[in-house]
C-alpha cells in the first residue's frame, strides 16, 4: 500500500469517526419513573456491584446514573444515560453509600470511562433495547460482579423486586445522598401495555414493575404521600 | 432491578424510563435483562480492535510479520463498538473500490481460525452487526 492510499484511509476513518459520534436526542417524554417508599440499604455496601456515574470535569461530584459490575472491567447500564455523555467526562464509583463523603473516606473505587457500548437496536423513540456496557480503564479490585438473569425465569409477574439508587426522595426536594432501594412488584407486558396504552409500545425486551396496590399514589401534588422519583437507579 | 434482594441478588432489569405523574398510576419501565445475554456476551468477548490489525497486515509485506499480526490481533481485547465496525464497512467499501479487496477476506479467514480457539467468531459479531443494518 502506497503512502498515499495510507492517508486516504487514515482521513476516511476520520469521517467516519466523526459521524459515528454524533448525539442523539434523549427518549422525548418524562423518562423518571415514580416510586413510593424507598429506605436506606443497610447494611451499608451490601450490594457490593452497584455503581454510581458521575460526571463533572475532575471534581465528577454529580451522580446521573446507577451501573452493575458485570465483570472487574466492564458496568452494564442504561443506553439512556450514555447518548449525550462524553466519557472523557464521566467517572465509574463502586463501594459507595454516602455520596456526600469522598470517595476515599469509603474506600470507594473511581474509574475513568475508556468505551461505551451501546445496543446496536437502541431506539430513541421507543426506548427499546436500552442497555449499554461501558469499559473502565484499570480492573476493579476485590469486587464481586452481579448475577444476571439469563434464563427469564426470575421475572415473572408477582415477582417482588428491588431496585436501587441516590434518586429524589420527596418532590422537588434534593437526591438522596446515601444509597436507596426499594421494593416493587413484577407487572406483565400485557397488563402494562393497556396501562401505558399508546404512550408507550412495551416490547418484550422491557420489563414494567410497579406498587403492588397501584391507585394514585404518588402523584405530584400529593403533597401528604411520599414519593421517590427514580431517574438515576438500577 | 434484582429479585431475591436479602439473599441471592440475581440481576433481572435496567431503569429505563416511565411516564411522568398523571392521572393513572404508570408502572416503571425496565429493560429485561434475561433478552441481553447475547449482546451483554459480545461486548465482554475478547476480540481484537480490526481495523487497526487491517491496516498493519496491508501495510506489510513479509509473510512472516503479517503471521504475527494474525496472532497478535487475536489475542488483543476488543469492545465490539458500533463505531470500530463502522469503520470497518467503510474500509471495505473503499478496498472494493481500489481492488485490493481479496485481501481482506483472507485476513477474516485466518482471524476466524484463530478465533475459534478463543471461543469467539467475528464474523459472527460482524454478520449480526450487518443484519442490524
Amino acid at each position: 500500500m502506497s503512502p498515499t492510499s495510507g492517508i486516504i484511509l487514515s482521513l476516511l476513518l476520520f469521517s467516519s469517526a466523526c459521524f459515528s459520534l454524533q448525539t442523539k436526542d434523549l427518549p422525548r417524554g418524562n423518562i423518571s419513573p415514580k416510586i413510593v417508599g424507598g429506605v436506606e440499604v443497610n447494611p451499608q455496601f451490601k450490594y457490593p456491584w452497584m455503581t454510581g456515574l458521575f460526571y463533572g470535569g475532575t471534581s465528577a461530584n454529580r451522580q446521573f446514573c446507577g451501573a452493575t459490575v458485570i465483570d472487574s472491567t466492564h458496568i452494564m447500564t442504561a443506553a439512556h444515560c450514555t447518548l449525550g455523555t462524553p466519557k472523557d467526562d464521566v467517572k465509574a464509583q463502586v463501594h459507595r453509600h454516602d455520596i456526600s463523603k469522598t470517595p476515599s473516606s469509603e474506600n470507594g473505587q473511581v474509574r475513568d470511562v475508556i468505551h461505551m457500548i451501546v445496543h446496536p437496536h437502541y431506539d430513541t423513540e421507543w426506548v427499546n433495547n436500552d442497555i449499554a456496557i461501558w469499559t473502565l480503564d484499570s480492573p476493579l479490585t476485590s469486587v464481586t460482579p452481579v448475577t444476571l438473569d439469563t434464563t427469564g425465569n426470575y421475572a415473572s409477574s408477582g415477582t417482588t423486586v428491588r431496585t436501587m439508587g441516590w434518586g429524589t426522595t420527596t418532590e422537588g426536594g434534593n437526591p438522596s445522598t446515601k444509597l436507596l432501594q426499594v421494593d416493587l412488584k413484577v407487572i406483565s407486558n400485557t397488563q402494562c401495555q393497556f396501562d401505558y396504552s399508546f404512550n408507550a409500545n412495551i416490547t418484550g425486551q422491557m420489563l414494567c414493575a410497579g406498587t403492588s396496590t397501584g391507585g394514585k399514589d404518588s402523584c405530584q401534588g400529593d403533597s401528604d404521600k411520599f414519593s421517590l422519583y427514580f431517574l438515576n437507579f438500577i | 432491578m434484582i429479585v431475591n434482594g436479602d439473599t441471592s441478588p440475581v440481576q433481572v432489569g435496567i431503569v429505563s424510563f416511565g411516564a411522568g405523574c398523571g392521572d393513572r398510576d404508570y408502572p416503571g419501565i425496565y429493560s429485561r435483562v434475561s433478552e441481553f445475554g447475547d449482546f451483554i456476551a459480545a461486548a465482554l468477548a475478547d476480540s481484537i480492535h480490526l481495523f487497526s490489525f487491517l491496516f498493519l497486515f496491508l501495510n506489510n509485506n513479509d509473510n512472516k510479520i503479517k503471521q504475527l499480526i494474525i496472532v497478535l490481533a487475536s489475542n488483543v481485547k476488543m469492545e465490539v463498538h458500533v463505531m470500530t465496525l463502522l469503520i470497518l464497512t467503510n474500509v471495505v467499501v473503499w478496498m472494493v473500490g481500489l481492488e485490493i479487496f481479496v485481501k481482506v477476506p483472507f485476513f477474516f479467514q485466518q482471524i476466524n481460525k484463530i478465533n475459534n480457539k478463543i471461543n469467539i467468531s467475528s464474523q459472527s459479531i460482524i454478520k449480526s452487526w450487518i443484519h442490524s443494518y
